[in-house]
């Protein structure tokens, strides 16, 4: 293998830009917004520099120069360059389009999309336009060193900042302008702290310096790099001048151009601060990618919550939908009533064991004299049961809603939707047709059994949509459990209901028919109840489904950091 | 004074703090900590008299705060320097007779100087030269917020370097809408050429806008030459003279924390409130949820039976009183006391309830976007656990209601037992007859009705009288039924429109009463 043979490391950097590029990060958990930044940065870093650097170690440096609104970086690099490519003016922020200066030899380096691919190029010397990058190739800087004028990181243009910190984590250098105004200003502090943290190789221009306090504020200035974990920062001093022709006098700038020239000159001295750089960066990629992972994790255990307070309301939803079934209350005392008094009483239950004709004939008369009995007990199974699971609906959306209401991560996806909390519009109409299609399922199973136990002309003589009534009449009246003919029911019309079937079927038959056909029901309501639920899945599912997990980025990052262990060693 | 006294600021502050009280436990309660804030800055204020005048000078740091207060001074009070930052303390100076010492305390600064001899038009003024805002000092950030929120007047001090500084409109964009308490210097003019000077302010004005302060004053000015600082002076004398600037930023302040209040309240919405309808569906669910048409069935099989056993043929009618009196099967008979005996109601019975409380607050509230239905549900929600008690009850007493046996009971009973006398006698009088004649004595005399004898006639006329009687008694009885159902249906549907009321409707309108307070507030404090 060739001595710093990048080509394994390259390949698990990439799968790294890509798993972090994948965290979705869409809820938000505590700490998502920071969590986003950082995965943003990251992957952003990794493409623009990371990845490019490793495939040319000796491409030229590249110095970004950076710092506040008004401290003059566009003026320093014009000056440093003696021609006017980046514009300077009094207007904040002046520069918005980041500004690339090189000697002509290096402009293949940067023209192709090696570095910073994804920022478009611009190489006319037409007025910057957007956010594109302009290169212009000067004679005054030497090959091997590249300037980069970067936007403002704290005006009231957050863009700029945003474009400014892409850039910089791009840069083997940074030259960190500020002023004796400016350097106690807390935004570019917070800048300062991540070069120290990402190992970036960093200059300081102090700009502006009234007459007389250099020393003093190039002192305060490193007592206070020092203070931040920074010592050794070289702060390069300009003392307050009068422009010429827009630019600093030769004399004013001779620290910062020495510093630039140095590095243009020696290529020993060049690729050291190019490989402290880059080490640097890549020691921080771990750290950073275990933050990352820590909050994709917060975001699953947030997206978990949230998912368990959805199974827990309709879970009851389907509890009481279930004890509603056995309760033997679901149908009201007096339909009831007027069913028993069709088909019977205790001396016809005895008949019926007896002496199934009778029981026949009874029946028989009821059915074609008023057939309208068994209609209206369907309809009331019907109306009762809409009414049953639209309502626990209504409460399981109403519980679940309240709890996603009170969970940061949970808020943002109910608020301003409206009807979430409370079974959907349609429920009711969806409801109904499911109850008859169900009522359709128990005669058919009637019919069934009544093929298998050869008592089809028996059942047929009672009327199929009769002994359908009865089963559901039943199965409406168990109290816990089906125990058949002992069972404990709460109402005569069931013990009547429940002899005649059994006069008809079997015991273990009606037990097992009874049982098929609470079952169904129960998978048809459980049906309905998961579409409710739906709604509130969709809404989480949208915001977490398909992310990068806590274990692939943790995999990517073993990977990367085997690749840069062998890379290091070789 | 020619110029007209703004209105008192006091009973806005009181409207104020009347709505936060209102909206207490209601609304955001990050929202009604910084109106309450509000309210008591303002009465502090307030306390201390309107006719002094504090103008903080505020900015970043490095943008010359303390060299243009000793300009504005006119001596050397503040320690000016090339370290950032310098200013680490509040410190105050005093134009005027008095030394203010209260309102100074009150602002929390204890670093002071009297400007003795000064131009008498700054009489009244409080000129506090305050810590920056943007370095990395956060305590200076944290005194600077502190003494901007009891300023009247708050002059932004800023330079061509820094004047689009993200830090500096973060704050004024916090003050949009205020711009009459607003000043910004864009002071060092002295370093800018002419034509620069008024680019960069016209650019400054320009983002002013965009904070929304387009009526915020720019005044350049130079606290090195000089320049600039007699306008600034007039600026602050004519502050001062009007005594205004102190009632102005109060009754901004007020407005704006009504106005924030307001975007959670929607003043311009109403509430529909509990309409009939709403009531009538109430009842309905309730009803249901209660059991009443089972209840109202149960009434009238124990008033059918009741009958029964006082009109029906005395020989038999005591086969009734074998079955159970339906009510007293469900703990509910005349008399009785104390919970019903009927089962707890099934989830579904119970979900009823909870619906039909839900959605009366639901239509209650219709009109009102969120927190409002949430609002309304939550003091219209009563507790599950003591829902079924209150409505047993509800329904208890409805139907176990006394009533008095009707009359026409007690005189068919009569009548009843008079033809069965008659039957009864009639029989045995025909027995002796029998066995007077078995014995072979001779007939005695028997007294005839028409052709036949009265002994037949009574006994068969008393059978099938009683039969008859008998007959009808059932058939009014059903009747009667029929009545006792319907006014037992119409017992329970008094009692729980009552219920529903104590649990629904009167906390909903206790609700929407206080939210209309909220909204009177609101508007009086200006929002």
């Amino acid at each position: 293998m060739a001595p710093h043979d990048p080509e394994p490391l390259l390949a698990a950097l990439d799968d790294l830009a890509a798993a972090v590029g994948g965290c979705r990060l869409g809820l938000e958990a505590p700490g998502a917004a920071a969590a986003r930044a950082e995965r943003d940065e990251l992957r952003d870093q990794v493409v623009d520099y990371l990845l490019p650097r490793l495939r040319s170690l000796d491409a030229p440096l590249l110095a970004v120069v950076g710092g506040s609104t008004g401290s003059g970086k566009s003026t320093l690099v014009n000056s440093l360059v003696g021609a006017d490519v980046s514009a300077a003016g009094v207007l904040r922020p002046t520069t918005r389009a980041p500004v690339l200066v090189c000697h002509r030899d290096d402009l293949g380096w940067f023209l192709d999309d090696r570095l910073l691919p994804e920022l478009p190029r611009a190489t006319g010397g037409g007025p910057a336009t957007g956010h594109a990058l302009q290169l212009r190739p000067v004679d005054a800087l030497r090959p091997g060193v590249a300037l980069l004028d970067a936007p403002d990181v704290d005006s009231v243009e957050v863009a700029n900042r945003e474009l400014a910190t892409q850039l910089l984590a791009a840069a083997d250098l940074w030259i960190w302008v500020t002023t004796a105004v400016r350097y106690a200003d807390a935004v570019p502090w917070e800048f300062l702290a991540r070069a120290r943290d990402r190992g970036t190789v960093l200059s300081i221009v102090l700009n502006r310096l009234p007459p007389g306090a250099e020393a003093e504020l190039t002192g305060d200035l490193t007592r206070l790099l020092e203070e931040a974990g920074l010592p050794g920062v070289p702060v390069l001093p300009i003392a307050q001048t009068t422009l010429e022709g827009g630019r600093l006098p030769a004399t004013a700038v001779s620290a910062v151009a020495g510093l630039v020239d140095g590095l243009a000159g020696d290529a020993d001295e060049r690729a050291a601060v190019v490989r402290r750089t880059l080490d640097g960066a890549l020691a921080s990629v771990g750290p950073r990618v275990q933050r990352l992972a820590d909050a994709v994790q917060d975001q699953e255990r947030a997206a978990g919550e949230l998912e368990r307070a959805v199974d827990a309301a309709y879970g009851r939803a389907h509890g009481q939908v279930a004890e509603g079934l056995e309760g033997g209350a679901l149908l009201r005392a007096e339909v009831l009533e007027r069913w028993q008094e069709l088909i019977g009483t205790g001396e016809l239950l005895r008949a019926v064991q007896s002496r199934l004709s009778r029981a026949r004939d009874r029946i028989t008369g009821f059915v074609t004299g008023r057939p309208a009995a068994a209609q209206e007990v369907a309809v009331e199974i019907t109306s009762r049961l809409e009414q049953l699971v639209v309502d626990l609906a209504d409460a399981a959306a109403l519980d679940a809603v309240a709890i996603w209401r009170s969970h940061p991560a949970g808020a943002p996806l109910v608020t301003g939707v409206d009807g979430l909390d409370r079974a959907s519009d349609d429920l009711r109409e969806r409801v109904g047709p499911e109850v008859r299609a169900w009522q359709g399922r128990v005669l058919d199973l009637v019919r069934e059994q009544g093929q298998a136990k050869r008592t089809t002309a028996r059942v047929l003589a009672l009327g199929v949509n009769s002994v359908g009534v009865a089963l559901m009449v039943v199965l409406f009246s168990q109290t816990g459990g089906l125990t058949g003919g002992e069972v404990a029911v709460a109402s005569g019309t069931a013990t009547v209901s429940q002899a005649l079937l059994t006069a008809l079927f079997g015991e273990q038959a009606v037990r097992d028919l009874a049982e098929r056909a609470r079952t169904d029901l129960l998978a048809r309501v459980d049906e309905l109840l998961a579409r409710e639920a739906s709604r509130l899945r969709e809404r989480l599912a949208a915001t977490t489904d398909g992310g990068t997990t806590p274990a692939d980025l943790r995999g990517a990052l073993a990977a990367f950091e085997a690749g840069r262990d062998r890379w290091a060693r070789a | 004074m020619s110029r007209a006294r703004a209105v008192d600021p006091g009973p806005a502050v009181a409207s104020l703090a009347n709505a936060v009280e209102l909206a207490q436990g209601r609304l955001d309660p990050t929202a009604l900590a910084s109106a309450q804030d509000v309210v008591e800055r303002s009465r502090g204020r307030l306390g201390h008299g309107t006719d002094r005048t504090v103008v903080a000078l505020l900015g970043a740091t490095g943008s010359g705060k303390s060299s243009l207060f000793n300009a504005l001074v006119g001596a050397d009070v503040a320690a000016t320097g090339v370290r950032r930052p310098t200013t680490d303390r509040t410190r105050a100076a005093v134009w005027g007779d008095d030394d203010a010492d209260e309102l100074v305390d009150w602002l929390g600064v204890r670093d002071r100087h009297r400007v003795a001899g000064g131009d008498p038009a700054l009489d009244g003024l409080v000129l506090l030269d305050v810590p920056d805002h943007d370095s990395v000092a956060v305590e200076h950030r944290l005194e600077m917020e502190r003494v901007a929120a009891h300023t009247d007047l708050l002059v932004w001090v800023t330079d061509a370097e820094k004047y689009a500084d993200r830090a500096l409109h973060r704050y004024l964009q916090e003050l949009a809408g205020r711009d009459a308490l607003v000043l910004v210097v864009l002071n060092k003019s002295d370093q800018l050429e002419p034509a620069a000077l008024a680019a960069c302010r016209r650019d400054l004005a320009r983002l002013l806008v965009a904070d929304g302060l387009p009526g915020a004053t720019v005044v350049p000015v130079s606290a090195a030459t000089g320049a600039g600082v007699p306008e600034l002076r007039g600026q602050l004398g004519r502050a001062v003279a009007a005594r205004q600037a102190a009632v102005e930023r109060i009754r901004a302040d007020v407005r704006a924390a009504a106005a924030d209040l307001a975007t959670q309240v929607h003043l311009d919405r109403r509430a529909e409130g509990v309409g009939d309808r709403t009531e009538r569906r109430l009842l309905d669910g309730l009803a249901d949820a209660a059991g009443a048409p089972a209840l109202a069935d149960a009434a009238a099989a124990g008033y059918r039976r009741d009958a029964a056993a006082r009109v029906g043929w005395p020989l038999t009618r005591w086969v009734g009183r074998l079955r159970p009196h339906p009510l007293k099967r469900l703990g509910l008979e005349p008399g009785s006391t104390g919970r019903s005996s009927r089962p707890e109601p099934p989830a579904g019975q119970r979900a009823r309830a909870a619906a039909a409380v839900r959605s009366a607050a639901e239509e209650a509230a219709a009109g009102l976007p969120e927190p409002w239905p949430s609002i309304l549900r939550s003091a219209a929600t009563p507790d599950p656990a003591t829902l079924h008690d209150q409505l047993d009850q509800a329904v208890a007493r409805a139907v176990r209601a006394p009533t008095r046996p009707p009359r026409w009971w007690s005189l068919l009973g009569a009548v009843q037992v008079v033809l069965a006398l008659a039957a009864l006698a009639g029989a045995l009088w025909l027995l002796a007859l029998f066995v007077v004649a078995w014995l072979a004595l001779p007939d005695p005399p028997t007294p005839e009705l028409g052709a036949v004898p009265v002994p037949t006639v009574l006994l068969l006329g008393g059978l099938a009288l009683g039969w008859l009687l008998a007959a009808l008694g059932r058939a009014l009885a059903r009747r009667g039924a029929r009545r006792r159902a319907a006014k037992v249906r119409a017992g329970i549907r008094r009692e729980l429109a009552e219920l529903g009321d104590a649990l629904v409707a009167r906390p909903i309108a206790d609700e929407l009463r206080r939210r209309d307070a909220l909204v009177a507030a609101l508007r009086s404090a200006g929002a």
